[in-house]
């Protein structure tokens, strides 16, 4: 019997749900999980496309590093580098970024970004560290997308996208382009050249040149470029002068553009510029605008037409109205048979003739027909005086012959032309030199040289060099005369003598003893009346002495002078004998001691009579006056005996110089004139003639008495007065001394003009002396003043001659006799 | 007769009614929740250790692989950018010939990382499928423990680098994506095995699941 025993429990644990047991801790996975793939699935979506892009070696390309960069910004990279099937080229995967991708399409450039050193400048330095980038460029409008491009290793020189145009020009020489060069517009770059390429046959450089916008709107049929590589070295007035552009077309060369007319016509895609050497050429050449607008015109020469060309100018009146187009020769028919005649085409632009816009051709034709019959011709005409280069010119011509505008059928309308004054300035100007070659002007130097050396002689003769020493003795001399102490004591003496008188006048007065003095005075007077005549025949032959010497002397010696001046050599030593003997004459009565004692004489006189009067005084007594003028009315009894003759002495000399000298003188002038007709002989004797009467004159016994007459005159006065002075007479003194002293004014009158008298005695003397001592004593100043002469002569001869060939015809001096 | 069940049979803590705290060792009642010494909780097994030991370990694994494939270090010098793994750098580093530093690179960042998840997987899987473990597993756990925290050190190299070597143009280092994928991979193996519970392992060597 046993309990029942419970069955085993079996206890079994609850059975977890899965999904209750789950913890959160799984998220974590989860979460782990899903960030990872999504960054992986973002990485992958980001990638960027993959872009081909072949290059012609990959240098400095490496896989995974280097860049592709658009405005120096990141958006690509180079992934694997492969090469073509054929090997030509290297194949470089790039990853672009996606959004960049849209815009590179067909017009897309890539190049290599590496250090380029050149004339433009230094560029892409930066890859030298980072290592070189692939740049790529391209429009900014989405276009068809591509992914396989062909990339360059040089960038191009038109980014794509910028807005211009591209042109093509053509050269003979491309030395002077280069790829990169600027193109210039007034001096401003607008545009850039690219590289040159030879023409398919070899004969021509072609290149491309891009301009910018907005520059590409002037371009039209009517721009015109030229070279302005390089630098222009001139040397003028002002030195150097270095002018170029700028230094990169100094260095790499440059181009620049311009308009020659306004109006162009737009130009088409296929249009190939030319490139001119320079401006100036290229600003000449407007045949294209002249042949598109202007009316073809022909114009026929009859003359050489070498120097012409076409291209050369039309011009009416110093405008360009045309262009010469070609030059031909035709065979026209004419009276003497064929000829060949040379026909030039012209186009002639209306509008640079003034007339309007819309012209038609025909109306130009109807201008040009109207014109021809008012005298409108065609001529040549050089370019310029010195080149030979020729244009045509249209002139105007008043008195051409009657032509008319001939219009052919087959042919251009002819205009009429006219002979051409092609002036040859070479020609011209040989002729001038000859002319000048061909004037006789060695033998009129010659002679103005052997004149001068004539004239040179002599004034370098001693003689002529003593003249103004001579003069300037005498003038010396006679200022000596005049200042010496004796002429100027003189008036001093005269006034202590008046004074004198005049108290001696007084106390006589009070000696009341007039009556022997009125006898005294009586005689005195008539001594008085005859020293009065002459006296009075002094002032004249003073008077005629002064008209001698200031004027008549003078003038006889300039005529004299003159005379030696144009005489010419002939027989003169008759002449010079009779000269030298009327000088040695002269020379005598110079010498003569009487002459030169004429002063001191006078001066002794006057001494004298103020020792008298001085006596008179001093004695004081009138009875001493009386005596004495009793002595004195003897005295003046003698005098006027001895004035008796002067009066006939001053009237001597008064006839002297009244009539002979000045007949002389007058002769003399005779002389002079006749000299001056050049008639020798004569002039010969009647200088000796004139010299023989002067010889006489001189050798008159009067004349050579005169100065030993003064003398004895002077002498016979001077006793009166010593008589005077030993008598002591005092009677009669005062009538006396009223006569007296009437006597003394006239003196004194007299007595003035003495000093003056002698002083241009003298003068006349020494003149006289020097002259013909100068003259005569040397006779070599009178052969070589003679030669000068002739020489003188001859030289003014020829210059005559010439003055007068040029005064007869002026344009013999150009163009001959 | 070999591993004989053993003649007495050993009186567990946990059949004792006993729990031990974790974290100070201090033995107390099951019934107690807080530890009296420490405070952390007294837990005598965690029923979803395992699965987190699994989450977090698949988490690392899937963390580990961009680690490998994206680049660790961006070094630019002088301009010139390269980028590297870390076996494409462990594979420079012995191309320059720095064995050594290649060797504890690939030690430290491949071969750790790698051997831990496999050793954690493993311990999980016995654990999971009740197989009787031994000490050796409690041996390895130990040592997964200790060394996970090592692998950071290919972190901490990449950290260095890239806060001293900021030379601008000349050289300059800044970490990739792996670093951080690294990194995450290190701190979900480390929690991973953090939260393998070793007890377990007693448990299956009692034949007994917790």
């Amino acid at each position: 019997m046993s309990d029942p025993i419970a069955a085993e429990m079996k206890v079994t644990p609850p059975k977890k749900s899965f999904w209750r047991n789950l913890s959160f801790v799984w998220l974590v996975p989860l979460l782990a999980l899903f960030v990872s793939l999504g960054i992986a699935w973002q990485n992958y979506a980001d990638r960027g496309t993959l872009v081909t892009i072949s290059f012609a070696n990959a240098s400095g390309i490496i896989a995974g590093e280097t860049t592709l960069r658009y405005r120096e910004v990141v958006i690509g990279q180079v992934e694997q580098l492969r090469f073509t099937s054929d090997l030509g080229r290297v194949l470089v995967s790039v990853r672009v970024d996606n959004e960049v991708v849209p815009f590179m399409d067909q017009e897309s450039a890539f190049w290599v970004v590496r250090p380029e050193v050149s004339a433009r400048g230094i560029s892409g330095l930066s890859t030298v560290l980072s290592g070189v980038y692939i740049e790529g460029a391209w429009d900014n409008v989405v276009g068809e997308p591509l992914t396989n491009f062909v990339g360059s290793d040089t960038p191009p020189l038109v980014q794509p996208g910028r807005p211009g145009r591209r042109i093509t020009l053509a050269t003979d020489d491309g030395t002077t382009i280069s790829s990169g060069s600027p193109v210039l517009f007034r001096g401003v770059e607008v545009g850039r050249v690219e590289t040159p390429r030879l023409s398919r046959d070899g004969r021509t450089v072609l290149f491309d040149a891009f301009v910018e916008a907005p520059h590409d709107a002037r371009l039209s049929e009517a721009t015109r470029f030229w070279d302005t590589s390089g630098f222009e070295l001139s040397f003028g007035t002002a030195g150097f002068e270095v002018d170029f552009d700028s230094i990169a077309s100094l260095l790499s060369g440059g181009i620049e553009f311009d308009n020659i007319y306004d109006g162009g016509e737009e130009i088409g895609p296929g249009y190939v510029f030319t490139l001119y050497e320079d401006e100036d050429e290229a600003r000449r050449n407007r045949l294209v605008q002249g042949v598109a607008r202007g009316v073809p015109f022909s114009i026929r020469f009859d003359e050489s037409v070498a120097g012409l060309e076409a291209g050369d100018d039309v011009s009416y009146q110093g405008l360009d109205v045309g262009v010469v187009t070609a030059l031909r020769s035709r065979v026209v028919d004419t009276e003497f048979g064929p000829q060949v005649s040379l026909f030039a085409d012209v186009s002639i632009d209306p509008q640079r003739m003034g007339l309007p816009q819309e012209t038609t051709p025909e109306e130009t034709v109807e201008f040009f027909r109207f014109a021809v019959t008012t005298g409108m011709r065609a001529r040549l005409a050089t370019e310029s005086l010195l080149s030979s280069d020729l244009r045509i010119e249209l002139v105007v011509l008043d008195d051409a012959a009657t032509a008319f505008l001939t219009e052919p059928e087959d042919g251009n309308p002819v205009l009429p032309s006219v002979e051409s004054n092609l002036s040859d300035f070479t020609a011209t100007a040989e002729g001038v030199l000859e002319r000048i070659n061909a004037l006789p002007i060695e033998e009129v130097m010659q002679q103005a040289i052997s004149l001068m050396d004539s004239i040179e002689v002599l004034a370098r003769n001693e003689d002529l060099q003593r003249v103004p020493g001579s003069t300037v003795a005498l003038i010396d001399d006679a200022r000596a005369l005049v200042g010496s102490e004796a002429l100027q004591s003189v008036p001093d003496q005269i006034a202590a003598a008046t004074t004198d008188l005049q108290q001696l006048i007084a106390d006589v007065r009070e000696g009341g003893a007039v009556d022997a003095l009125n006898r005294a005075l009586a005689s005195l007077d008539e001594a008085m009346v005859g020293i009065n005549a002459a006296s009075q025949n002094a002032p004249a032959l003073t008077e005629n002495l002064t008209k001698l010497t200031s004027e008549d002397i003078p003038a006889v010696l300039a005529e004299l002078q003159a005379v030696a001046a144009t005489a010419q050599a002939l027989d003169l030593d008759g002449l010079v004998n009779s000269a030298t003997q009327t000088l040695n004459r002269i020379d005598a009565l110079v010498a003569n001691e009487a002459v030169q004692n004429i002063p001191a004489g006078v001066e002794a006189a006057i001494a004298d009579v103020r020792q008298v009067v001085a006596d008179v005084r001093e004695e004081g007594a009138v009875e001493v006056l009386g005596s004495a003028l009793r002595n004195l009315d003897r005295a003046m009894a003698d005098i006027s005996i001895a004035s008796q003759d002067a009066p006939a002495l001053t009237q001597n000399l008064r006839e002297i110089t009244e009539t002979d000298i000045p007949q002389l003188l007058s002769e003399l002038e005779a002389v002079a004139t006749t000299a001056k007709e050049l008639e020798l002989q004569t002039l010969v004797d009647s200088a000796t003639g004139t010299l023989t009467r002067v010889d006489a004159l001189i050798g008159s016994n009067e004349t050579m008495d005169l100065p030993g007459t003064l003398n004895d005159a002077l002498t016979e006065m001077r006793l009166a007065l010593a008589e005077l002075r030993a008598g002591g007479v005092v009677e009669n003194l005062n009538a006396t001394l009223q006569s007296a002293s009437d006597a003394a004014g006239s003196v004194a009158a007299s007595v003035e003009d003495l000093p003056q008298l002698t002083a241009r005695l003298e003068r006349l003397v020494a003149e006289t002396e020097v002259v013909v001592s100068s003259y005569g004593a040397r006779s070599d100043f009178n052969t070589q003043t003679l030669s000068a002469l002739r020489e003188v002569q001859n030289a003014a001869k020829s210059i005559s001659d010439l003055a007068r060939a040029i005064e007869r015809s002026p344009n013999s001096l150009i163009f001959g006799r | 007769m070999a591993d004989a069940e053993p003649a007495q049979r050993i009186v567990t803590a946990r059949s004792a009614g006993l729990v031990g705290c974790a974290e100070c060792g201090r033995v107390h009642r099951r019934d107690v929740e807080v530890c009296t010494v420490c405070g952390s909780l007294l837990r005598s097994r965690d029923g979803s250790s395992l699965q987190k030991v699994w989450a977090w370990l698949i988490a690392g694994m899937i963390v580990y692989i961009p680690a490998n494939i994206y680049p660790m270090l961006r070094t630019s010098t002088l301009g010139h950018t390269s980028e590297s793994t870390i076996i494409g750098g462990v594979l420079e580093l012995v191309e320059f010939g720095s064995y050594g530093v290649a060797f504890i690179v690939f030690f430290a960042s491949v071969v750790i990382p790698i051997s831990k998840f496999i050793a954690i997987a493993y311990l999980a899987y016995r654990v999971h499928t009740g197989k009787r473990g031994r000490a050796r597993h409690l041996h390895l756990y130990e040592v997964v423990e200790f060394i996970g925290r090592w692998s950071m050190i290919d972190v901490f190299v990449v950290a260095i680098l890239s806060a001293l070597v900021q030379l601008n143009f000349v050289a300059t280092i800044n970490p990739g994506i792996a670093a951080v994928s690294f990194a995450l991979s290190v701190a979900f193996t480390m929690i991973s095995a953090n939260s393998f519970d070793p007890r377990l392992i007693w448990d299956t060597r009692e034949g007994k699941l917790a």
